[in-house]
């Protein structure tokens, strides 16, 4: 990427130059963003639709980006807020589903395809939304401390403490699955 | 670093991995649906008149934008496969099955539902009209010998002029003038016909003189000519014969293998006598492996030298209901990545265990034109001219167990 952003005055520059820096951001990122919403919500086709809103956000806020560096840093937030809102919005149709689906409710719940065994990624979709984004960016996206607290606009402190809370968690829960 | 650290690690890698780069959509741009829109209006309530009118369209301009930068970023001038692809090199003619059920089934009751005795026909339709050419009755079936959903097949030669039918366990040709009426039809000769497996379907050279199967244990990979039923074999041991797709002038098979190693697919020279498929082919790309519910299938080598197949996955949404994701992707052969995704599907499975078709049903002869199964969307079958979606004209859907092919 050549352009540079102190040097564009045309609105026209401005729009290529959003398009060239996001096109270049989809194409070394988008898999890995991809996989992080998919690890965060369980299913593809919704990580897919998480992805996209957020790049569609990346490309129109592109101007308000303060550092042009930042934006993958933006795009795995907006990913992370993204999630948040289908985690929530999937939380309503599982609590209506066997009332619309005629079903008995006990069907997967926003996986993919089964393995053979059930996974600590399994059980991370049981713990509270701020736990599973903070071990997710922890020990999947391999984020410090610091970087995760900067994602989750949080204090460090706290990503420590949730972290080491969301880890117990899976403790207990590999607990009672060998119990 | 804990065990327990470890094992998550591990595990949200494993997941994270399930989003493979061919079962990856493009971006899309965004629908027109009245949710979208009725999200507009209220994002757009305290905006300028302006801005109201303008928000959808640049959030369209946006996401067309980032596409266009992603496809010429990852295709250089001059070097666009499949760009030019368009109804242009379309074949003329395309043949269907109509299969009318008539009499009573000799299955028992609780087992006839679909089956029975009955007729088969072939109809001849312009690709581009619609409009029927000819027909010809391939078959009446006396009870005894039930149809049943899988008792036709249909393939083509890549002259348009020339269809291999199947009809339980006999097989047919069927030649059609230049202006698409019917020359004829006739039983392919016993010796050919009785190595034919039942459930189709053999795959007719590009010459229209040779028919290319796999054998009812997926093991092996049969060549009949068609006018002495001299066959030659190839063992596909280890692994198991996939799929099949005759390939530029009939020298070549691309043969998908499928087995512990992963799937393979292979560029099998058919021009000798017989042996074993590692030994007489060459490898053109590989998957290490695919996760549960993940299946690829009716691979083909484009006229620029890509390779193209369908990648299947099933997976569960909320409510447990089971979904089929279909895609048709193409990959470069050099650069051995993904180039794009011509076509996605998604369709509800009807009923446990049922899911619906999904695949490349004919290719046409210049390799650009391909007649896909609707994937349960309920159109039956598709034109995809160069990643171009256009319905199928002039039959019914509602047929049972329709078949075509050009």
């Amino acid at each position: 990427m050549n352009t540079s952003a102190a040097g564009l005055s045309q609105p026209g520059e401005e729009v290529r130059h959003a398009t060239v820096a996001v096109t270049d951001l989809f194409r070394e990122h988008h898999l890995e963003l991809v996989r992080l919403a998919l690890v965060m919500v369980g299913d593809q086709e919704t990580a897919e639709d998480v992805v996209q809103d957020a790049f569609e956000r990346l490309y129109h806020g592109w101007n308000r980006l303060r550092e042009p560096s930042s934006a993958l840093s933006y795009a795995r937030s907006s990913v992370i807020n993204g999630c948040r809102s289908a985690m929530r919005r999937s939380a309503v149709a599982r609590k209506h589903a066997p009332k619309l689906a005629g079903v008995s409710g006990t069907g997967a719940v926003g996986t993919g395809p089964a393995d053979d065994h059930a996974d600590l990624a399994d059980a991370l979709l049981l713990l509270p939304q701020r736990q599973r984004e903070v071990l997710v960016l922890r020990y999947y996206a391999d984020l410090d401390v610091a970087e995760v607290a900067a994602t989750l606009r949080i204090a460090p402190s706290a990503v420590r403490s949730t972290c080491t809370r969301g880890l117990a968690a899976l403790a207990r829960v590999l607990g009672e699955d060998r119990g | 670093m804990t065990d327990i650290e470890e094992r998550l690690r591990h595990d949200l890698k494993k997941r994270g991995e399930r989003a493979h780069p061919a079962s990856i959509r493009p971006l899309r741009v965004p629908p027109a649906s009245r949710r979208s829109r009725a999200r507009y209006r209220l994002a757009s309530a305290r905006r300028s008149k302006a801005a109201r009118v303008l928000a959808p369209a640049t959030a369209m301009v946006a996401v067309i934008a980032i596409i266009a930068g992603v496809w010429m970023a990852g295709h250089p001038a001059g070097k666009q496969p499949g760009a030019a692809a368009s109804s242009a090199g379309m074949p003329k003619y395309y043949v269907t099955l109509n299969t009318v059920l008539r009499g009573k089934s000799s299955a028992p009751p609780e087992m006839m539902a679909g089956v029975g005795p009955g007729r088969v026909t072939a109809i001849v339709r312009d690709s581009l009209t619609g409009a029927v050419l000819g027909s010809v009755l391939i078959e009446r079936v006396a009870r005894g010998e039930d149809l049943t959903d899988s008792a036709t097949w249909i393939t083509a030669a890549a002259n348009d002029r020339v269809f291999a039918i199947g009809v339980l366990s006999r097989a047919y040709i069927l030649r059609l003038q230049s202006d698409g009426q019917v020359a004829g039809v006739s039983p392919l000769p016993a010796a050919v016909s009785k190595q034919v497996p039942g459930n189709g379907p053999a795959l007719l050279s590009p010459a229209g003189t040779e028919l290319a199967f796999r054998d009812t244990t997926n093991s092996k990979v049969t060549v009949v000519t068609l006018a002495t039923g001299a066959s030659r074999r190839w063992r596909a041991r280890p692994g198991f014969v996939v799929a099949l797709q005759w390939q530029g002038t009939g020298n070549q098979v691309l043969v998908e293998l499928g087995g512990r190693q992963g799937i393979q697919f292979r560029l099998l020279d058919v021009s000798g006598a017989g042996g074993s498929v590692l030994a007489h082919s060459r490898l053109v790309y590989s998957l290490s492996s695919t996760r549960n519910g993940y299946s690829v299938g009716d691979p083909m080598i484009t006229p620029s030298g890509n390779l193209l197949f369908v990648a299947r996955s099933v997976y569960t949404k909320l409510g447990g209901v089971q979904t089929t994701a279909c895609r048709v992707v193409e990959f470069s052969s050099d650069a051995r990545r993904l180039l794009r995704v011509l076509y996605k599907a998604h369709a509800p499975s009807k009923a446990v265990g049922y899911f619906p078709p999904c695949g490349v049903a004919s290719v046409g002869p210049t390799g650009l034109n391909l007649l896909i199964e609707d994937f349960g969307l309920g159109r039956g079958y598709d034109r995809l001219d160069g990643g171009r979606i256009t319905a199928l004209p002039g039959w019914s859907a509602k047929d049972f167990d329709p078949q075509a092919a050009w």
